[in-house]
């Protein structure tokens, strides 16, 4: 037997990724404006900044998720991919998985090792950082699971729009909390261990469990 | 056996006509009791010794919000039997359980906002009950944006299914995630009951009411599941016995 | 009861306004969650009933049955 359905979507979506930067740099870029708009209406007094950046930083991330969550699956949905994957006859669990893991790889993963730069942008105290990194870097991949299921919920809808935001928000809720939490106690110079293996644990969880729903939406898309 | 119960449960007219017989009774009972219950707690509960007399907002804001969660609950159970066992009752029970919830929950925080007013100053504080509370009404709000967006109502149900099992897991953790939250920003947190029992002439008006918004809510349902089953089901021969034969 | 007096029930030592709105908001929106679904029903009972009158006298109407 070949490469299994995850293989084959997540070397498809890099591949797509690698020749359309685009798909790379918009939330990136989209990321950079929304960080540089924080001293515009906050004012430019650094410890202001550096007070909120954990929060800031965050609330960031999940608006750059949720931006590339909308037209995630969208292009392989209009062009028949989807389609060809599911009665392709391999699991469509596996094919989501992809869907979740390509989707970090090409936004979660380049935030992580750029947010030190932008957690400096806000003035963020140092010590911070490493667990800014990590927040991020596991947090994304909870982001990037409940955003794909977002987007396979809504693909098939004409007016998507706001509503995969509504679908998303409530749920990404604890990802914020803990998130900016544990950049926080960072700062005051406690111990992440605890939290961190919370978000671990979720996101494990998250990654493993997800793609079931993602998978049965898909096909409910397919079906409009 | 215990199947043809069951399968009798899916069974429009069966339904339709058990939720009339069962709405007779229960919705006059649920009245009396909202008013038994209210008159208990505004007039006849004596007042509390730290709020005054404010509190009793708590026997309104307490049972809505309680019930409120549990709609939930009620509603992702619907979605489930309806995507496993494909009954339309289910994805109508789901289908009707989404607003009545979200109304709940709407007056859960309007009366936690009043409630606040006269207890802490301010008609809004990003407490743990209330902010979860606000979660939980975008929650319902969204599955109901999701049901409305699909122009097919059956596949609009099992994303909706999808959507409330989803959102299920998530209630928890996200209960717990802002109680923490809120731990850390608010040090000391006023609690109502403070760890110190709630005495028994609070404690029974409260429980009346809380048993009288559930049965309230039992209704609410009863009552959308007898609207929405005459109007999916209006091309069958039991509606229109049931429309023209009582004329 | 645990007031002395009607206008002391309403007052509520300077808290009846918050307790008596919430009280008034919950009945009107319970009200309201209550009768919603009963006119909706008898509404579409209304709208059925005119459609099944209509369509058996058209039936009635054609020279043959379908």
């Amino acid at each position: 037997m070949s490469t299994s359905l995850f293989t084959k979507v997540v070397h498809r979506q890099l591949l797509l990724a690698f020749r359309r930067p685009a798909a790379l740099l918009n939330p990136l870029t989209f990321y950079a404006v929304v960080i540089a708009l924080m001293p515009l209406g906050l004012g430019p007094e650094r410890q202001v900044l550096a007070d909120f950046a954990p929060g800031l930083l965050w609330i960031a991330a999940l608006l750059a998720s949720l931006l590339s969550a909308e037209t995630l699956l969208r292009s392989d949905y209009d062009d028949g991919s989807l389609e060809q994957i599911v009665t392709s006859g391999g699991s469509v669990y596996l094919a989501a998985l992809g869907y979740v893991i390509s989707h970090w790889l090409i936004t979660g993963l380049p935030l992580m090792l750029l947010v030190p730069l932008f957690s400096q942008l806000l003035s963020m105290p140092t010590e911070g950082v490493l667990a800014l990194v990590a927040s991020i870097g596991v947090g994304t991949l909870l982001l990037s699971a409940l955003g794909t299921l977002g987007a396979a919920l809504t693909v098939a809808l004409r007016r998507g729009g706001m509503l995969i935001s509504l679908l998303l928000l409530p749920l990404e809720v604890p990802v914020l909390i803990l998130g900016a939490g544990l950049v926080e106690r960072a700062i005051s110079g406690l111990a992440i261990q605890g939290l961190l293996s919370i978000l671990i644990g979720l996101a494990v969880l998250a990654v493993t469990l997800v793609p079931i729903a993602i998978a049965a939406s898909i096909r409910i898309s397919l079906e409009v | 056996m215990a199947w043809t119960w069951f399968h009798r449960l899916g069974s429009p007219p069966w339904i339709y006509h058990f939720a009339g017989r069962v709405l007779r009774y229960l919705l006059p009972l649920t009245l009396l009791m909202l008013c038994v219950g209210a008159v208990w707690g505004l007039a006849f509960a004596p007042p509390d010794f730290r709020q005054g007399n404010s509190y009793r907002i708590i026997y309104i804001h307490v049972p809505v919000s309680v019930v409120a969660l549990a709609g939930y609950y009620v509603m992702a159970i619907a979605g489930a039997v309806s995507l496993i066992w494909r009954m339309k009752v289910a994805d109508l029970m789901m289908r009707v359980a989404a607003p009545i919830g979200a109304g709940l929950t709407l007056l859960a925080l309007v009366t936690g906002a009043v409630w606040g007013k006269p207890t802490w100053g301010t008609w809004w504080v990003w407490d743990a009950r209330i902010t979860s509370m606000v979660i939980l009404l975008f929650l319902y709000i969204g599955v109901y944006a999701l049901y409305e967006a699909y122009d097919n109502k059956t596949l609009a149900a099992k994303a909706c299914a999808i959507l409330s099992l989803v959102g299920t897991v998530n209630i928890p953790i996200i209960y717990k995630s802002v109680d923490w939250w809120y731990s850390l920003h608010q040090p000391a947190s006023i609690k109502f009951t403070g760890g110190t029992t709630i005495d028994p002439s609070m404690l029974y008006p409260l429980l009346l009411m809380i048993s009288a918004v559930y049965a309230l809510y039992v209704c609410l349902l009863l009552l959308g599941l007898r609207a929405g089953l005459i109007d999916s089901e209006s091309t069958t021969n039991w509606v229109k016995r049931e429309v023209l034969g009582e004329h | 009861m645990y007031f002395e007096s009607i206008a002391d029930l309403l007052a509520m030592e300077g808290h009846g306004v918050f307790v008596w709105s919430s009280y008034a908001v919950f009945a009107i929106v319970i009200g309201l969650m209550i009768y919603l679904p009963i006119a909706q029903l008898a509404r579409h009972k209304v709208r059925l009933k005119a459609r099944f009158e209509a369509l058996s006298r058209s039936e009635l109407e054609l020279p043959h049955k379908r």
